[in-house]
């Protein structure tokens, strides 16, 4: 998520209100390939979520696959610089 | 103050971690992949330098097309790896004890791009010099000593080693 989210920072997660997710939010999802991860929702699809990284060298949308709404821990609502 | 105090109660109570990106944190990191990737830019840039005068056919497009997309891509290479092990190597401590790394970081930058849009030999002169100064730094924090020697093939430039074994 580089430039706009670096290694060592902070974010505050909200864990309700789930089925309230917008485009351009960015949440915390449990990945079974990646594990934890936070990535930006960028569509919506038949059973799921599509959801973007913000670096260039981020996996890429398709191989994130669709994200269902059980994969998802959490919307991201505050970020802290950690360093 | 609220940085201080995250990173103190992360200390005492440590926070879950997320990935905000999927590389898998193998901690390889190496400069020398750029240091390889420049010296091809180089020798693409000599090799073009040499096509100069010659009258333009099909085969001289097709040759000189090939050293600049090679050019471009490796100038490419560059820039990636650097990035990758400025964002994701180095952290606070030592961007505190050398405090010249975003410049020298940025640098490689321009110079990379620079590289990439022009047939500009000092300029990958100087991006092969800053890189070194890059691997340099790099293998002191990993305090591995290093040394220079000149690459056993074309373009036979100066490039930092560590000193292993």
């Amino acid at each position: 998520m580089e430039p706009d989210l670096n290694d060592g920072d902070y974010i505050v997660v909200l864990s309700l209100f789930l089925n309230r997710l917008r485009l351009d939010d960015w949440v915390v999802i449990q990945h079974p390939q990646f594990g934890n991860i936070v990535k930006q929702i960028c569509g919506v699809s038949s059973g799921g979520y599509k959801v973007k990284g913000l670096s260039q060298y981020s996996t890429d949308t398709e191989s994130l696959g669709v994200i269902r709404q059980n994969m998802i821990l959490g919307k991201v609502l505050l970020r802290i610089a950690g360093s | 103050m609220l940085k201080s105090t995250l990173n103190l109660i992360n200390q005492i109570t440590p926070f879950e971690e997320v990935e905000a990106h999927c590389d898998i944190p193998c901690g390889i990191y190496d400069p020398h992949h750029a240091l390889v990737a420049c010296l091809t830019a180089i020798r693409m840039t000599d090799l073009i330098v040499a096509h100069k005068n010659e009258k333009s056919s099909v085969e001289w497009l097709n040759e000189v097309s090939r050293y600049v997309a090679e050019k471009e891509k490796h100038a490419e290479i560059v820039k990636h790896e650097i990035r990758v092990i400025w964002g994701d190597f180095y952290k606070a401590p030592q961007f505190e004890k050398y405090p010249n790394l975003h410049e020298l970081t940025h640098s490689i930058m321009l110079l990379g791009s620079k590289v990439r849009q022009e047939v500009n030999k000092e300029a990958s002169l100087q991006l092969l010099e800053k890189l070194n100064e890059f691997a340099e730094i790099f293998w002191e924090i990993k305090g591995v000593e290093t040394y220079r020697a000149t690459s056993p093939y074309k373009p036979e430039l100066e490039v930092v080693y560590p000193k292993l074994g």
